[in-house]
């Protein structure tokens, strides 16, 4: 028993001539909630259907439990699929639907029986064993498709971006119960969405993936404090990317010079004088004032206010620098500044609070 | 004055009503009078003629005269008839069994092809058409016939060393009805295996079905409507075609379809030959009606 469920080592995919993952290596612990997150193409589907067993490795490993699964066919994997069409049989109702997988490997039937009414009970749908596909809700399919692949007791539970036809309620909804249904279970779940705040919510450890490539794992904590790169920053929730070069670098305290602004920063590694750096900072950790701080410690700029969006309890307030770069920062929408477009303000934070992306 | 115009506005109103639906129903009457009247001049009044036909009593010399009788039908329900429709039957179900065999996997694989290729293999199946079925019969008497293609190639072969009897037997009708009905069988199935969801086999495969139990569970079941409506498309003709029994079965197999042919060309039995295909109709339809039972295709979807 390895405390690893999942192990994917420099696995690549090319169809053609394209490369849709590139040497990803990834290892999934048992009982964890991971989401593969990143725009449409980045090869997190693919990845996932290569678990499954619907497409092969062009090259490296693949490891469920310990074993190499390669050329093994998805019937004789321990894992299961909910699909993002659901892809229930139209032909079979709810119950038949769910059973399927046991029917197919004969388990008895009075087991079937048990199995499916329990399977049907935990995604609370016991009442419409006898509906149809077509007879069904979205939610509903979605929950039968969901209970369709659990009732197979997988090692790994693999979900397709599961939620993205779902209506914004039924979503958030569903997102709590798959939770909560993971951490009863115990099972392993990977879950695919490029749905950042999805990912957020649910997961125990996010890979954020572009262009085939594996950007950062971590959990949502890391990814959203200490994105590594400009696309993870970029991606994962709202941020202001400054780009410019470092003057100063001392003890990991920089200087960066951002067209003609300097801004003061804190890496986490030390990096030479001259490279070329992008600081991301949180809308949330800067601050927007009338008149200067005495804070000698802060990073402080003077700005422009450019435009207000209202976004119910916060407002989203952008100004601009003095390069005529945009700066996005966030203001309680019951204690705006008295300021309007084109007033002179100040925007500040602490240099702590801007990550430094050498990548 | 008010009191007057009232009234008068309201029948102008009504008056515009009714100028509005009478140019409503001219308008419907040219989307759907055409039609109707094609189908009642070429469908309703041959159908109405050979029924009233069928009642009637045969002429000394093959025409129609009175009295009116239901002779002819009860004639139609003698073992001699009754056989005719049974082998007929047997014949037409073989076909579509042999064609539904050799149909699903050809569909299957034209199905599963390459989108650039799918559709010239759809034109190949089609092709046949363009040259008339009576030509494309003879060409299979040329090559089943006693000194046909195939004979002379295997005597030349050294693999038989007497020509084989391929021609006039049931099988040589069998094999002519299979190669015309085939493509009746390979659209309808194309059809329903092409528009098969292919996330749906996928599916199955993940839940533990091997190819096999995906076929049988998955793919058959959801291709059912196909496979009735081929069948159908099949069966039906396969029962009134009569010239490839003609002229693949040298007349030694009378099916209902020559049957009827005969009533009307060479025993000039009018009554008797339009009550038979009255007879055949009504089988038809009873067919049809099964298959909307069993398939619950109440527009026909699968036909068409």
């Amino acid at each position: 028993m390895s405390e690893t469920m999942v192990e994917l080592l420099n696995v690549m995919k090319r169809f053609d001539q394209h490369t849709v993952v590139n040497r990803l290596s990834l290892s999934i612990r048992k009982g964890e909630f991971i989401t593969l997150l990143g725009p449409s193409g980045c090869g997190k589907t693919t990845t996932l259907r290569m678990i499954a067993g619907f497409d092969e490795p062009t090259s490296g490993d693949i490891l469920l439990d310990g074993e190499p699964v390669q050329g093994r066919p998805p019937y004789e994997r321990d894992v299961n699929t909910v699909f993002q069409s659901y892809a229930l049989f139209p032909h079979l109702n709810a119950y038949d639907n769910v059973a399927f997988g046991l029917r197919v490997k004969k388990v008895p039937k009075a087991a079937i029986e048990e199995r499916v009414r329990q399977a049907l009970r935990l995604v609370q749908l016991e009442d419409y064993a006898k509906r149809k596909p077509d007879q069904l809700s979205g939610g509903q399919k979605q929950r039968i498709a969901i209970a369709r692949a659990l009732v197979n007791n997988p090692k790994v539970l693999l979900l397709d971006e599961p939620l993205g036809a779902l209506d914004q309620k039924l979503r958030k909804q569903m997102q709590v119960e798959l939770k909560h249904l993971q951490k009863q279970l115990g099972i392993t779940f990977i879950f695919v969405t490029h749905d950042q705040e999805e990912a957020l919510t649910m997961s125990d450890r996010i890979a954020v993936m572009n262009k085939g490539v594996l950007e950062q794992v971590g959990t949502p904590e890391e990814i959203y404090e200490q994105p590594a790169t400009r696309f993870v920053a970029e991606f994962i929730g709202e941020t202001n990317l400054l780009t410019g070069t470092v003057r100063l670098c001392d003890n990991r305290r920089l200087v960066v010079d951002c067209d003609g602004i300097q801004v003061a920063a804190v890496s986490r590694t030390q990096i030479p004088e001259n490279e070329k750096v992008t600081i991301a900072i949180r809308p949330e950790k800067s601050k927007l004032s009338l008149d200067p701080s005495a804070d000698a410690g802060v990073v402080q700029l003077s700005a422009r206010l450019t435009e207000r969006i209202y976004c119910g309890g916060m407002t989203k307030t952008i100004v601009s620098l003095p390069g005529g770069k945009q700066f996005v920062a966030l203001e309680k929408t019951d204690q705006l500044l008295p300021v309007v477009e084109g007033d002179e303000l100040f925007v500040s934070w602490n240099p702590e609070h801007g990550v430094v992306l050498t990548r | 004055m008010k009191s007057m115009t009232e009234p008068a506005a309201a029948n102008r109103s009504v008056a515009a009503q009714a100028k509005k639906r009478r140019k409503k129903e001219a308008s419907t009457f040219w989307t759907v009078g055409p039609v109707t009247i094609w189908m009642i001049i070429f469908f309703l009044l041959p159908l109405l003629l050979v029924l009233g036909v069928s009642f009637f009593t045969r002429s000394v010399f093959g025409g129609i005269q009175p009295p009116l009788t239901l002779e002819n039908y009860v004639r139609f329900f003698d073992p001699l008839y009754f056989k005719i429709l049974w082998i007929s039957c047997v014949l037409a179900f073989t076909t579509t069994v042999i064609c539904l065999v050799i149909g699903y996997p050809f569909a299957g694989i034209i199905a599963r092809a390459p989108a650039k290729y799918r559709n010239i293999l759809l034109l190949l199946i089609i092709v046949p058409f363009w040259t008339n079925s009576l030509i494309r019969t003879y060409a299979w008497i040329v090559l089943l016939r006693t000194e046909g293609v195939i004979n002379t190639v295997l005597l030349k072969l050294g693999l038989i060393d007497q020509p084989l009897e391929l021609l006039y037997n049931e099988t040589a009708v069998l094999i002519g009805l299979v190669y015309t009905m085939l493509p009746f069988m390979i659209l309808p199935l194309y059809a329903s295996i092409e528009k098969l969801d292919r996330s749906l086999l996928e599916a199955a495969a993940d839940l533990g079905a091997n190819s096999r139990q995906i076929f049988w569970r998955v793919t058959l079941p959801l291709t059912m409507p196909g496979i009735m409506a081929g069948s159908l498309l099949v069966f039906i003709p396969s029962l009134g075609l009569f010239f490839i029994p003609d002229l693949m079965g040298g007349s030694k197999t009378v099916l209902i379809g020559n049957l009827i042919k005969n009533q009307f060309l060479t025993a000039r039995d009018w009554p008797f030959g339009s009550a038979s295909s009255i007879i055949l109709m009504a089988l038809t339809l009873l067919f049809i009606t099964i298959y909307i039972f069993i398939t619950k295709d109440k527009q026909g979807k699968g036909l068409v």
